[in-house]
């Protein structure tokens, strides 16, 4: 309480680069671009790219539940293992996430493009090349590919809190092995599930275009962020 | 009369190399109080998880009414459990952790809602239905968990060191609480404790483990009175125990004196171990016709003063309400039944001297035992 002039560099900071920003956001918002005469066009032009918004949030959505699907019972086995196994496993889930995200998606689109491995195969066997790259389901298996780690942790951190005991506790009261993961384990979870599914649908909002555009597209966004 | 409820056959426990239970045969009677006791490790604990259903035994049957449930998984054993650190729900309010048991049986909302009421009144826990356990006392945890483990009627409740995280005032009152619990609604307590004294003022019968053996089965008073061996002996209360020889019935020899007993059935001139409770010696003044030696060290214990007298170099613990002073010369008098003969065993020559007695003896098992406890966990 006393060094309360500790905090000043830290007050600084988020008025340069958060708060004077979203000041000028919200400017920019209500004038018009080449006049600054107040105005609603701006607002009311949202409309135009609605139908963007809307399919990048679903796509959002879909590879949030997909995260969660893949990753619920990829961290509770972590969590069941010896806890020599789980800091293995744990590294290992981690290790993409060192790569530049960048590279790891330039590496899928080796393998779907076109004229990519898979596609080689397919054309080897005499097949004509599968549309692999360049829809949704490309859009998904990136994102899919790319947050679930960010999905993972949490929730293996989570679900490895859980006193064996409870479950134990819970089996002794006359639960079943399944009414013990919903009665007991599933809400205990929950605030991985919460934190996993609000790292995971957050996450994806900037990079919608990734493997859906061209791979230059793909290299200067990632060049900017 | 009292019928047998569990039977427990030649278990046998092994983890990997480890033998926890070696051949543990135990029968449990209906409606009775049965302390499991012994060190840390002695395999109480996994004994009871195996009654429960949490482990199965390498070896060996678990009998429940006379019908095998071994292999039945524990929601479906009439046996209900208090956890050491209770294990309550956190997620749950205090109501919601007591009901539990009877939403998964699917009773009617109103019906659970009246036992729950009966329950929380009987823990004296009304009015805290809508509390979080967190926020609640070792002792209100206690309850709850006691509650939600009752209210589903078992026939059989397991309690493992369920006092052994409150403090000494609380443990006494909660003792008194479970033993009035037990006898109100009359079903079969299976405990588990490394506190004798607990183990003693609660149970109808006392089970004494070590190393994954039962040691001794039996009344309280008859472990505390007729110890099976010197580790019984040692581990319940205090005790000085010496070597001696049965000389013929009711003449046993110890210190080159001979003494009267009580005990019989030994072969003659046959090495037995003594065990002389430190309350059952009378402190005379010094005669040559009685054992005699000097008063090394004296403890004020509030009750009684804890004297060490040295005897030709074996120290002993006597318990006496008089004040002898150190370094005086006094001599003992011990009534023939109060002298108790005990066959040799692989725990003769361990215990029972008081050499290394400390006025902190007591602080330094406690300390040790929680050290233990500690590294269990």
């Amino acid at each position: 309480m006393k060094r309360r002039w500790l905090t000043a560099p830290y007050i600084v900071w988020m008025l340069l680069f958060t708060l004077i920003p979203l000041c000028i956001v919200i400017y920019y918002a209500f004038t018009d671009y080449t006049t600054g005469s107040f105005t609603f066009a701006n607002i009311t032009g949202i409309l135009d790219y609605a139908a963007i918004f809307l399919r990048s949030i679903w796509l959002s959505v879909a590879a949030t539940l997909i995260c969660l699907i893949i990753g619920y019972p990829v961290a509770y086995a972590i969590a069941q293992c010896k806890p020599r196994t789980q800091r293995f496993l744990q590294l290992l889930i981690m290790l993409p996430m060192c790569m530049s995200f960048l590279l790891r998606t330039l590496a899928w689109v080796a393998l779907l493009e076109d004229t990519g491995i898979i596609n080689n195969l397919v054309t080897s066997l005499g097949l004509s090349p599968l549309p692999l790259i360049r829809n949704s389901g490309a859009v998904i298996l990136g994102m899919v590919y790319n947050y679930l780690p960010y999905m993972i942790l949490p929730l293996y951190s989570a679900i490895s809190k859980i006193d064996p005991r409870l479950t134990e506790a819970a089996e002794d009261l006359g639960c079943n092995k399944s009414a013990c993961f919903r009665k007991v384990i599933l809400p205990l979870s929950m605030p991985g599930i919460t934190a996993g599914i609000t790292m995971v649908l957050y996450r994806p909002f900037p990079p919608f275009i990734f493997p859906r555009n061209s791979v230059r597209r793909a290299l200067s966004w990632s060049a900017i962020s | 009369m009292a019928s047998e409820l569990i039977r427990l056959q030649d278990l046998v426990m092994e983890f990997g190399k480890d033998r926890v239970l070696n051949s543990i045969n135990l029968s449990i009677e209906d409606k009775k109080f049965l302390t499991l006791l012994g060190p840390s490790g002695c395999g109480k604990t996994t004994t009871l998880r195996i009654i429960a259903g949490f482990q199965k035994p390498t070896s060996g049957e678990v009998y429940f009414d006379g019908q095998p449930i071994t292999n039945l998984p524990p929601y479906k054993r009439q046996i209900n459990t208090v956890f050491q650190n209770y294990a309550l729900f956190p997620h749950l309010d205090v109501y919601d952790n007591i009901a539990f048991g009877l939403r998964i049986s699917k009773l009617p909302e109103k019906e659970i809602d009246r036992r729950v009421g009966e329950m929380l009144s009987s823990v004296s826990l009304r009015g805290f239905e809508n509390r979080k356990v967190s926020s609640l006392s070792g002792g209100q945890q206690q309850r709850v968990a006691i509650a939600r483990a009752l209210i589903n009627r078992p026939k059989v409740l397991l309690l493992d060191e369920p006092l052994g995280a409150l403090d000494l005032r609380l443990r006494k009152d909660m003792q008194n609480e479970l033993k009035q619990i037990q006898q109100e609604v009359g079903i079969t307590f299976v405990y588990v404790t490394h506190d004798q004294e607990e183990a003693l003022s609660m149970s109808d019968t006392v089970v004494v483990m070590d190393s994954g053996k039962i040691l001794q089965i039996g009344t309280p008073e008859d472990i505390y009175n007729e110890p099976a061996n010197a580790f019984v002996a040692d581990f319940i209360g205090e005790s000085n125990i010496l070597d001696g020889i049965m000389l013929e019935d009711y003449k046993v020899r110890f210190f080159d004196r001979d003494f009267e007993c009580v005990d019989t059935g030994f072969e003659p001139n046959e090495p037995v171990d003594v065990v002389i409770r430190p309350e059952d010696i009378d402190i005379v003044p010094a005669d040559p016709s009685k054992l005699c030696g000097t008063v090394t060290n004296v403890t004020f214990k509030g009750v009684h003063y804890d004297t060490i007298v040295d005897f030709k170099g074996f120290k002993w613990l006597i318990q006496t309400t008089e004040f002898h002073p150190e370094g005086s010369y006094i001599g003992i008098e011990i009534d023939p039944n109060e002298i108790h003969v005990m066959k040799r065993s692989e725990y003769s020559g361990m215990f029972g001297d008081y050499s290394s007695y400390s006025e902190e003896y007591y602080d330094i098992t406690n300390m040790e035992e929680e050290a233990e406890e500690g590294a269990a966990e």
